[in-house]
């Protein structure tokens, strides 16, 4: 009999704290369910942001290390370049990316790091309360934003994909944002799962397949 | 990037001088918290603020209270030469391997510009290879690793923070240095150290060739502070006076060690400003 739906290895079998509907938890599946695919869970190493992921190393069985807000990208090009032999992939929210570590993010990505980001863009601080993030849709409600965004008092919605396709070496950093993929979050609000990556096509190829079931 | 690297199990380092230094003390206690190993260099100018880039003594507080939040410790070695930057550079990754303990090597920017000549002992200092089967490799054969400093279950971070009180104090009994010169007939103490111990060493034997009774302390390790070396000379007609380049940091250390016991002077003097050999003989005969 052929086995077509299990728990990935890669996932531990164990209820995660999330609110009921929250994105975090099927972005977590899918990703295990990925990397039992490229058969890289002996190889992975994940990098959990501070956000409502923040103990997405409970949910993973695969090893992971934590950052500080912001500076996944920092902890992750430590670990590459130790251990260039490993697959090593960043999760980090809006805040995480694109408000406090968005320096880590343009200059890993401007240097080319061979890393994968899963960008979890839900264009607010979720794990504080709601508060408005760089990436805050134009007027959009939040906890510090009570009458909406604001383009005169807050500026426009950061486009961080957009922005890092455009650096040099975009061929190396790749921005991807499949369509496809927004179908399993259609209905949650703006959630989207752009993700960069360096110079392993196979994770993208994976990826894609993943997103095509 | 160092809590990373050294979550992979290589020896880590960073350096910068005070301002860089108190921008990474958010990453120096996430280190600290996660039982991580990682040499930290700080060779301190002045300030506050951006200050000056003149040598100083004021971030002491800063290595060996903690600097970042959170109540931990970094062990604090303190070279006052070219040759002891090199060796201290051995034991420093040793002891934050063998401790799984954030190093900080705290010099200042008189150490920092000095050329003296250095001589390296390569049989002296061998490269131990610590265990480290904490570190992120991929979980090939075993279960996974997690580097982390966060726990949210009641009571978990009580029980690490206790487990590495522990570690401190194991580290306390075993690892305080310190150098002695001439103390064992002082009736005055001189305590320094880095660059400004070596001025006060030059003091010291001026003031020894006037018939004056003057000794220097110059503590090797500012954490753990080497107590040991005051608790057998805390005479009551035993006189000390430290000198820093700063207002008074490491004073507190040798007050809260001497207990009222002897008496304790200070002179210092910061913002780029040094003890010279003079100022600290003028101040000594005011004792
Ligand atoms: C230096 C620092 N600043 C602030 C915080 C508090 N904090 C925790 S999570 C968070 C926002 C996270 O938002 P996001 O990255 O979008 O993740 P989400 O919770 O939305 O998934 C903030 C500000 C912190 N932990 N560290
Ligand atoms: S606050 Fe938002 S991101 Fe956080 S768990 Fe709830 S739904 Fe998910
Ligand atoms: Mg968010």
């Amino acid at each position: 009999m052929n086995k077509i739906f299990g728990l990935p290895e890669s996932l531990r079998e164990v209820s995660t704290h999330y609110c009921a509907g929250c994105g975090h938890g099927i972005t977590h599946r899918l990703i295990a369910e990925v990397v039992d695919e490229l058969g890289i869970r002996e190889k992975v190493i994940g990098i959990a942001p501070v956000g409502c992921a923040v103990i997405a190393y409970d949910y993973w069985r695969f090893d992971c290390s934590e950052a500080a807000h912001g500076r996944a990208l920092a902890v992750a090009t430590g670990i590459k370049r130790m251990r260039p032999q490993n697959i090593v992939f960043t999760y980090q929210g809006d805040g995480d990316l694109a408000a406090i570590g968005g320096n880590e993010t343009i200059h890993a990505a401007n240097r080319g790091e061979n890393l994968t980001v899963v960008f979890i863009n839900n264009a607010i601080y979720g794990m504080t309360g709601g508060q408005m993030a760089p990436t805050t849709l134009i007027g959009q409600k939040s906890a510090t934003t009570p009458e909406g965004r604001s383009v005169e008092l807050h500026g426009y919605p950061l486009k961080i994909s957009e922005m890092l396709a455009l650096f040099q070496g975009g061929d190396k950093a790749g921005v991807s944002e499949p369509d496809r993929w927004r179908r399993f979050f259609s209905g949650r609000g703006p959630f989207s799962l752009p993700y960069l990556l360096g110079d392993e096509p196979a994770r993208i190829a994976a990826l894609d397949k993943r997103s095509n079931v | 990037m160092v809590f990373g690297a050294s979550a992979t199990g290589a020896r880590a380092l960073t350096s910068s001088s005070s301002p860089g230094i108190s921008l990474k003390q958010e990453g120096i206690s996430y280190i600290a918290g996660a039982d991580l190993p990682a040499v930290i260099v700080n060779i301190q100018r002045a300030g506050p603020g951006l200050g000056n880039i003149w040598p100083a003594q004021s971030d002491y507080f800063q290595a060996t209270r903690g600097g970042g939040h959170g109540g931990y410790r970094l062990i604090v070695l303190a070279p006052a030469s070219v040759q002891e930057c090199y060796d201290f550079m051995f034991d420093a990754f040793d002891l934050a391997d063998k401790y799984r303990n954030p190093v900080m090597i705290l010099g200042d920017g008189l150490l920092g510009q000095m050329m003296e000549p250095l001589e390296k002992e390569n049989t002296k200092h061998k490269v131990k290879n610590y265990p480290k089967p904490w570190a992120l490799t991929g979980c090939k054969g075993r279960e996974p690793n997690i580097a982390k400093s966060f726990y949210m279950i009641e009571g978990d971070l009580e029980e690490s923070n206790l487990r590495q009180q522990k570690k401190y104090k194991l580290i306390q009994q075993k690892e305080e240095r310190w150098e002695e010169c001439l103390v064992d007939d002082a009736k005055i103490i001189l305590v320094a150290y880095g660059s400004m111990a070596r001025i006060a060493k030059g003091a010291v034997h001026k003031l020894r060739e006037k018939g004056k009774k003057v000794g220097l302390i110059r503590p090797i390790t500012l954490w753990p502070f080497p107590k040991k070396a005051f608790t057998k000379r805390r005479a009551p007609n035993t006189k000390y006076l430290v000198v820093e380049m700063s207002y008074g940091q490491m004073l507190e250390d040798v007050l809260l060690t001497i207990n009222g016991k002897s008496k304790v002077e200070f002179y210092g003097r910061s913002g780029g400003g040094v003890p010279t050999e003079e100022e600290i003989i003028k101040k000594v005969s005011t004792l």
